[in-house]
């Protein structure tokens, strides 16, 4: 829920409940007052009517609003006021009085006097008030309507703007965030803050990556003067079989150790969010690039092929959806047995890479984990799966494999 | 073909410049900036092997220099121990031909040089030759005593290779890293390099040319003269 709504409902409500306290307490203050003023009135037109008797003037009744009775006794005075309904018959209905019914010994005879005056009907003032309440009511919802209106547009903008930046904002880029200035105080702490995080963020992130290109560069230089020495002995004229042997070995295992820092490497960057360029594309067609580049291996272990694969668009990182494909593919050739199968299929969103092999994987959940290899003693790295995790990581892809007696599964869900 | 050779690395500079010395080049060293700069402002060369890490500057703005000083002619071979794409990328936008990341194969090294000079001769004599081995590098063509042999792609490949490393020792994983690049990691041995070889020697042979291809102690192959 949006804070302008929240805090707009809880207005709304607030303003409801006071408006319907205040409409009760608006109705029992008025009929409090109105029944005050009436008695008054009503003690008033009595004391009238007590004059005009003392006076010796005859007093006529007129029903029912004074009545006076000559009582045949004397009697206590007594006074007593209260409400009731009774026929009018002028009007030709009940109605609703006021009564005051008083007995009074005026010149040694008693009268008993009732004085009785029609109470406004609360139904007629409730319905009024009522009605201004609505009118209110109406009036307040619009004003938050508009204030909240005017301070999405004003003074939320920035707030709204700088997320917006935010949202955008990939660490990878060159760029500082350049965050909207506001006049509220908050927002612009919040932006002192996020300018500061980022700035941070982004600095690290540098700085990080210079590290790891600077490491590597340290790591690559003495590499290849190894290498190009080996090289320079192997060279050499009258190399026996085994100087040669050592050599080459020895060359081999530099070429070895130069793969392993570059592929490091390069998970690294992975994990770094590096590869942020993305593009639209096929990824039949891609897996076709692929498969030609690979088809002197797949020749070479008389691998056949079945593919049931279908255009499916991918939005990815160039580089980062090739290796996905050579490593996974790759796989799928190197630890096949002679004349096995491999299968590659596209279905609804998913990729299915299937190869046979001699015997399962122990553990296939530590699969993807760095430097585990199917088998200890393969020249390779085992970081290949691990790399395709963190491309699977990095898109949101679910990334499953399965293996049984004679198959080795591994599928991606787009 | 006269080269310089700019590497910060001392044992680097001596064995690179050695090898190229080897095969036939001119090269001049350089083992920093400043002495880079100088001697592209005093001098002209064919092809510059630029390392582009040096500890008083950076090498793609050298090649702007390059570019600046070098009127016309001059290739560049950008030497990296980033296998970055950012720097890959910017080195040939600014004019680089090639880009090989360390550690690398001489051999692989001479085959570049070879490539860029090829392009550079390309309305002049477009050949590589040795003995009755003659290329049409333009037809990608291969002709053995003026006779045209049909090869593969990765044959033809191999024996250029072979030729423009003659007389060098090229073990077979240094073979196949150059024929498949990184594709080589999903074989588990190198034995269809020998089938590939294998196959390259019979029709060398059937077309009537010399065993000039020998295999040196099971680990490698040597193309020289009997």
């Amino acid at each position: 829920m949006k804070l302008l709504y929240k805090t707009s409902l809880i207005n709304i409500i607030l303003a409801s409940s006071l408006l319907f306290v205040g409409c009760a307490f608006l109705y029992i203050l008025m009929t409090d007052t109105l029944e005050a003023e009436l008695d008054e009135k009503l003690l008033v037109n009595k004391e009238r009517v007590v004059d005009q008797i003392k006076k010796g003037e005859e007093i006529t009744s007129i029903r029912p609003i004074i009545k006076v009775h000559l009582l045949d006794k004397k009697t206590h005075p007594d006074m007593d006021i209260r409400s009731t309904f009774l026929y009018d018959p002028t009007e030709e209905q009940v109605e609703f009085f006021r009564e005051l019914k008083s007995i009074d010994n005026i010149g040694g005879k008693s009268y008993r006097i009732t004085i009785r005056q029609v109470i406004l009907e609360p139904r007629d003032y409730v319905k009024r008030i009522g009605f201004a309440i609505v009118i209110i009511w109406f009036v307040l919802i619009i004003g938050f309507f508009l204030i909240n209106w005017k301070l999405s547009s004003n003074i939320w903008r920035p707030f709204k703007n700088n997320l917006q930046t935010l949202k955008d904002y990939k660490i990878g880029q060159n760029e500082l965030v350049q965050l909207e200035s506001s006049k509220i105080k908050e927002f612009k702490e919040l932006n002192d803050v996020i300018s500061e995080l980022t700035n941070k963020a982004a600095s690290d992130y540098q700085s990080l990556k210079e590290f790891t290109e600077n490491a590597a560069h340290e790591i690559q230089t003495p590499l290849a003067i190894i290498q190009s020495k080996l090289e320079e002995a192997l060279q050499q004229p009258d190399l026996t079989e085994i100087q040669a042997n050592c050599i080459s070995s020895a060359l081999t295992a530099s070429q070895r150790l130069g793969k392993l820092n570059q592929t490091l490497l390069f998970l690294t960057k992975i994990e770094n969010k590096q590869f942020t360029e993305e593009d639209t594309y096929q990824l039949d067609l891609e897996i076709d690039k692929i498969l030609k580049l690979m088809k002197d291996f797949i020749v070479a272990k008389n691998i056949s092929l079945e593919t049931s694969i279908k255009t499916h668009p991918i939005k990815i990182n160039h580089l980062l959806l090739e290796t996905l494909l050579f490593n996974l593919i790759g796989n799928a050739i190197k630890y096949n047995i002679e004349n096995g199968i491999l299968k590659i299929k596209i279905e609804n969103n998913s990729l299915i890479i299937s190869n046979l092999s001699n015997e399962p994987v122990e553990s296939p959940e530590k699969m993807f984990n760095r430097f585990t290899k199917a088998d200890q003693s393969s020249s390779s790295h085992g970081l290949g799966l691990a790399i395709v995790q963190k491309i699977c990581d990095q898109y949101g892809y679910r990334i499953s494999y399965t293996t049984d007696e004679k198959w080795h599964q591994i599928e991606i869900i787009f | 073909m006269k080269i310089l050779l700019i590497e910060d690395e001392p044992e680097l500079l001596i064995s690179i410049s050695d090898f190229l010395k080897i095969e036939g080049y001119i090269c001049e060293k350089a083992h920093n900036y400043i002495n880079a700069e100088d001697k592209l402002a005093s001098y002209q060369y064919d092809l510059i092997i630029l390392d582009i890490t040096l500890p008083d500057g950076n090498g793609l703005d050298l090649i702007q220099q390059i570019k600046k000083v070098q009127p016309g002619e001059t290739r560049i071979i950008i030497l990296s121990a980033k296998n970055s794409l950012d720097d890959k990328l910017s080195g040939l936008d600014l004019g680089a031909d090639d880009y090989l990341t360390k550690p690398f194969y001489m051999a692989e090294l001479n085959s570049r040089i070879h490539a860029i000079s090829r392009r550079k001769n390309f309305n002049g004599k477009n050949e590589l030759q040795f003995n009755e081995i003659v290329f049409d590098l333009r037809e990608k063509q291969v002709y053995i005593h003026n006779k045209p042999i049909v090869l593969t792609k990765k044959e033809y490949d191999f024996l250029s290779y072979l030729i423009t490393n003659k007389n060098r020792l090229l073990t077979k994983e240094n073979i196949a890293e150059h024929l498949w690049g990184d594709y080589i990691d999903m074989a588990d041995n190198f034995d269809f390099v020998y089938t590939h070889m294998k196959n390259l020697r019979k029709k060398l042979e059937v077309a009537g040319c010399e065993n000039y291809l020998k295999t040196v102690y099971g680990m490698g192959y040597k193309f020289s003269e009997l």
